[in-house]
């Protein structure tokens, strides 16, 4: 039972790292139609922030995280105004590139001006501290992984209902024109979306960086990857479907580690990816998602 | 004009006999990328540096061609092609099979070879490569040597962690290790899976925790920080054993990525060079740091040491220019002295070296050396 349990923890753990980052990724594809593929070099920013935070000899783990935050949600921000807001108005396919862009571009800054090869961050190792929970033992990180994303998504449904901006971000991306009608300035309504993203993204390099104990150019590369498979199988646009995919995703690779034998434990993504293959195969648009006929209007 | 005609003809004449010493290597170097912390090039340019400036005349001299390969093995590949068009004769790039195996075949029609300073894989050594040599013993010989280190510490039980992601290296490496285990006495409880790239290891801890006995030693052969995470997760969760594995702990990030002198005591590795603080390898890490190269540790170590048993095989064949030669000088020679400390010879098993496995530990938070054997006992390697 114990076991159970903690694998349990474990794929709810996955879960709620990709649906951190998958939310991320689907709050601005729902406005702006833009899959943005640089989401992992915010939380690279994120981690190499804490990094020179740390060269400059400041180590207190809340202080570094806090700015590490920060430090993705400007760079987010940033990669907004000076990357994505230029082509805003331009075919999806060049929004795409534009993202691949901004990703090689930072990716190569870090690996230029820092170092290609891994470097150390052991400033978050405290979150690895094994804890009793109702005589399971669970690793600190995992119930914090889990714990915050379930916050953050509370206080961004709150956001979104609540508040002006919020409701304006979830009418845009219903319908941008008619918001912009309103009065609202789609910059302000953008640059929220973007600064949320940053801020999921700086949450997740935490837990990330926590973890691996280290920081390399390229490592948002796969979490977003994961994140954007998360997305596809809860429904693209579809904020819901975002957490949703991630804890299917968390759950499904999980299981498949567990299950599949292990003469065939090369077949382990190829299984993953087959089910959600099959599943798209059942539901297009993903669980969440709407169906979008050709000629439709609204997503 | 006479004069310049007289002129112009003598700097061709010396600069062609000059270039007949010049002993051309091409590195398509992994400096990014998943295989980053295992490139050699930086140590092989600096002893290339070292070489050149000690070099009389007469001397073979080196020139190293290098780029960055992002452990790819179809850049690889085309950097290697521009090297052998630019006439290296000696090639070597991201060190796994699929990229060394078509080098070595490209490089055949070039009369070139490709001599890899750190390539463990048995593949290598079994796909009939005629101008291929590898500096290091194939990763069977280095499990032996683990399996014999382990077994003698008091490990009789072993979990094996293995994946298909790098080849032979991490799904054969952890196989062998339990076939010498085995050998000794030991029992191989089971095997788990993993993907290069991991860095949560819950599922597979969670398994092995629940094991009855827990195991003594759990064997992995992967990269860093996926394996320094691996200990830091297994340490967290109570575990007493040790995690072991191959050279490819063998990065100074290791230390961070553990995160503490108790889960680095947990460690041991087999790798090639003991790169101990005041060994040899140590000191021409550091000469090339104070020379301005951005060195790492064992694998430019490896790298000095193929600059300089190339260029004495160059030396033993007469030429530079023809790479065969040199391979047939390399197996011909009874022994070569090692900058890193130590001899190698390829009389016997002519593509790899026999040499001793350092098997290395820590205490206190700093690498030791806990064995320096040659094992007996060859799981694969014939």
């Amino acid at each position: 039972m114990d076991y159970a349990l903690q694998q349990f923890l474990n794929a709810a753990s996955f879960g709620a790292e990709y649906a951190l980052i998958a939310l991320g990724l689907a709050i601005v594809f729902s406005l702006m139609g833009l899959v943005n593929f640089a989401h992992g070099e915010i939380i690279a920013i994120a981690s190499y922030a804490a990094f020179f935070l740390i060269l400059v000899g400041i180590d207190n783990p809340a202080v570094v995280a806090l700015v590490a935050i920060a430090a993705s949600v400007l760079g987010a921000i940033l990669f907004e105004r000076v990357a994505f807001r230029p082509v805003r108005h331009a075919p999806v396919a060049t929004g795409l590139l534009t993202a691949f862009g901004v990703s090689i571009v930072v990716q190569n800054a870090f690996l230029l001006f820092v170092s290609p090869r891994p470097r150390p961050l052991p400033v978050f190792g405290g979150l690895n501290r094994t804890v009793e929970l109702g005589g399971l033992k669970v690793q600190l990180l995992q119930l914090l992984e889990i714990g915050v994303t379930l916050a953050a998504i509370s206080a961004l449904l709150v956001f979104l209902r609540r508040s002006t901006l919020g409701l304006a971000m979830r009418a845009a991306a219903r319908d941008f024109n008619t918001v912009r009608l309103m009065g609202l300035r789609a910059n302000r309504v953008i640059a929220t979306a973007f600064a949320i993203s940053g801020l999921l993204a700086g949450i997740a390099a935490v837990f990330i960086v926590a973890r691996r104990g280290s920081i390399e150019p390229d490592m948002g590369f796969m979490p977003v990857l994961k994140a954007f498979v998360a997305c596809v199988i809860g429904g693209f646009g579809s904020l819901g479907g975002a957490v949703l995919g991630g804890f299917v995703l968390g759950f499904v690779e999980v299981g498949i580690l567990l299950v599949l034998p292990q003469s065939m434990g090369g077949l382990k993504d190829a299984v993953v990816f087959s089910l959600i293959a099959l599943l798209l195969v059942a539901r297009p648009q993903g669980i969440l998602g709407s169906r979008v006929e050709l000629g439709d209007k609204e997503r | 004009m006479l004069k310049t005609l007289l002129a112009t003809t003598a700097t061709l004449v010396l600069s062609g006999a000059a270039s007949a010493e010049v002993l051309k290597i091409g590195l398509a170097n992994p400096m990014t990328g998943d295989y980053a912390p295992y490139g050699e090039g930086n140590g092989a340019a600096c002893m290339a540096e070292i070489i050149n400036e000690t070099a009389a005349a007469g001397d073979v001299t080196v020139e190293i061609m290098m780029e960055d390969s992002r452990s790819d093995p179809q850049l690889t590949l085309s950097l290697a092609q521009k090297y052998l068009d630019a006439g290296a004769v000696i090639v070597h790039g991201t060190p796994f099979p699929d990229s060394l195996i078509p080098m070595a075949a490209m490089a055949q029609g070039y009369g070139a070879i490709v001599y890899s300073p750190q390539i463990t894989q048995v593949e290598m050594h079994e796909a009939g490569l005629t101008n291929f040599t590898a500096g290091v013993a194939p990763d069977d010989v280095g499990a032996s040597a683990m399996a014999s280190t382990v077994y003698a510490k008091g490990a009789r039980n072993a979990v094996l962690m293995t994946s298909e992601d790098a080849g032979s290296w991490t799904a054969g490496t952890p196989v062998w290790f339990g076939e010498a285990f085995e050998a000794l006495g030991g029992k191989v409880m089971a095997k788990l899976n993993h993907s290069i790239g991991t860095s949560d290891w819950s599922p597979q801890v969670t398994e092995i925790m629940a094991m009855s006995p827990v195991p003594d030693v759990v064997h992995i052969c992967s990269i860093v920080p996926d394996v320094g995470i691996l200990a830091r997760q297994l340490v967290s969760a109570g575990y007493a054993g040790l995690v072991v594995g191959c050279d490819g702990f063998d990065d100074p990030s290791l230390e961070a990525t553990a995160g503490s002198p108790e889960v680095l005591s947990h460690i041991m590795f087999a790798t090639h060079v003991p790169v101990l603080p005041d060994s040899e390898a140590a000191k021409f890490v550091q000469t090339c740091k104070d020379r301005g190269y951005s060195v790492n540790g064992i694998f430019d170590a490896l790298g000095g040491d193929m600059v300089r048993i190339l260029v004495e095989a160059a030396s033993d064949a007469g030429t530079t220019t023809d790479g065969m030669a040199i391979q047939t000088a390399l197996r011909a020679r009874a022994s070569f002295d090692l900058m890193t400390g130590g001899s190698l010879s390829f009389t016997e098993k002519g593509t790899w070296p026999i040499r001793a496995v350092p098997i290395i530990g820590f205490e206190d938070g700093k690498r030791v050396l806990v064995s320096y054997d040659t094992p007996s006992f060859l799981p694969h390697t014939k």
